[in-house]
Parts: C-alpha cells; structure tokens; sequence
C-alpha cells in the first residue's frame, strides 16, 4: 500500500494505522482460514463415526445371514415349513458396553429357494440389511448374497 | 513531543523492544501451527494405514467364517447366546474385535454354534 508522505507528516500517526489494519486484515484471514480446516476436520471425525456404525451393523448382518444360512442349507425346514408369508424370528438384542442393536431375521421360501433377510439396527437409528437366496433345487445348496431390501 | 522525548529518551527503543517480542512470539505460533499441521499430516497416513489393515482382517474374518475355513475367530468372545426363529434355537457365539490403541472402533461377527 503507497502511504502518501504529505499527509503522514500532517498526521504522524497515519502510517501506524496503515500497518495495524494491513496486519489486522492478514491475521483475519490466517484465522478464517484456521477455523474453516478445524471445521472440515470436525466433519470428517462425524462423517467416520457414522461409517463406522454403519460397518458395525453391515458386518453383524452379514454374519447373522451366514448363520441362519448354514442352518437352512444343512436343513430347509429346520426352523419350520417355508412359507412365503414368512417366519420372523424374536428381536434378539446385543449388547456390549456402549454399542447396543437388534438383530431381526425373516425367513420365506418355498420347496425351490429360500430367502433370509437379516436386518441390525442400531439404537442410534442406523441399520443394515444383508439378504442371502439359497438355490434349494441343487446339491450341494447354493446361496447368493445381496444387501438392502 | 519533542520535549517528552527529551525527558524520556529510551522510550523509542523499549517500544521497538516490545514490537520486536510481540513480532518474534507471532511468528513462533505461526511456525508451530506449521509444524503441528505436518505432524498431523504424517500421522494420519499412518492411521489410514491402520485403519484399512484392521478392516481388511475383520473382512477376512468374515471370509473364514463364511468358507468355514475358520474354527476360531481371532476376536474376543463375548458370549453364547441363541436367537429364536419360531421357537427353535439358533446357538450363536458373539466375537468382538477392535483396532489396537483406539477407542470406538468395535466390530461384532456373529460365529454360529453347535445346535443342541
């Protein structure tokens, strides 16, 4: 910025005032841009709390599926005669130290396949659901997996 | 003015004195933001590293669990319990899993059981 000499010699303190908003306006900016990285570094830290919930219960589904699978695979009719209007289990609960959800399984089917959809939510509100199709007319039973509804 | 800087005269060096602290701990908050910023940098590539190995083992543990390949999960068991699909037992065992040093990184696999 060009100080104009005549008048910082009518006015002494004129300069001063040039420097103190010139570094004002910098520290300004340093700041803004400080708060905007501790902003979006805040986002992320949420953003990864979510992921990792959302794994958590993908990963419980998944296992539940592969469970309930391997029983009907071994044995269709082990938890009853399948029906398309479906056998739904007991809500089981699990818990471990802050991390709690349900896990709700639903089995339908007829003498050709059978389908198990495993659902886990959380208490936060977050939930995942694996589904498993087992093919019941080959030897050995095959199975596909798919996720969502 | 003048006669003020007459009567005081090492009043202009104590401001330059107290410019130049002021001016010397600016820039040393400066340079240690600078320091901090590339240590997080360094530090969080590490992290993402540790992350991604920790997720692929529990994904391989999924994957023993699934082949069948796997009789005992590396995790933690936390238990037996049952699920009950039209009142018949399901027997399962609940297995955690965490990354080592960090907190709220619990993963659960849920393993099946011998039905009785």
């Amino acid at each position: 910025m060009k100080v104009d000499r005549a008048m910082t010699k009518k006015r002494p303190g004129a300069a001063l005032l040039a420097i103190v908003l010139i570094g004002f306006l910098v520290l300004s900016l340093i700041s803004s841009v400080v708060v905007t990285i501790a902003r979006n570094t805040l986002r992320v830290g949420a953003w990864q709390t979510e992921q990792i919930e959302k794994t958590r219960l993908d990963y419980l589904a998944r296992t539940t599926a592969q469970a309930v699978t391997e029983q009907l695979t071994a044995d269709p009719e082990v938890f009853g005669i399948l029906n398309r209007t479906g056998i739904v289990s007991e809500t089981k609960q699990i818990t471990d130290g802050n991390f709690s959800a349900s896990i709700d399984i639903t089995i339908k089917g007829d003498d050709q396949r059978a389908s198990v959809v495993a659902k886990a939510s959380s208490e936060k509100g977050g939930s995942a659901i694996v589904r498993t199709t087992i093919n019941l007319t080959v030897t050995p039973r095959t199975f596909t997996w798919s996720a969502g509804n | 003015m003048e006669r003020w800087k007459l009567k005081r005269t090492g009043a202009i060096f104590v401001e330059v004195i107290v410019s130049i602290l002021l001016f010397t701990v600016g820039i040393l908050a400066l340079t240690g933001t600078l320091f901090y910023g590339v240590k997080m940098v360094t530090e969080s590539r590490q992290e993402t590293i540790k992350e991604q190995e920790y997720k692929n083992s529990v994904e391989n543990e999924i994957l023993g669990i699934i082949q069948g390949s796997d009789p005992s999960p590396a995790g933690t068991s936390i238990g037996s319990d049952q699920i009950i699909i039209n009142s018949r037992q399901l027997p399962f065992t609940l297995y955690r899993y965490k990354q080592e040093g960090k907190e709220g990184t619990e993963m659960y696999l849920i393993k099946r059981g011998n039905t009785p």
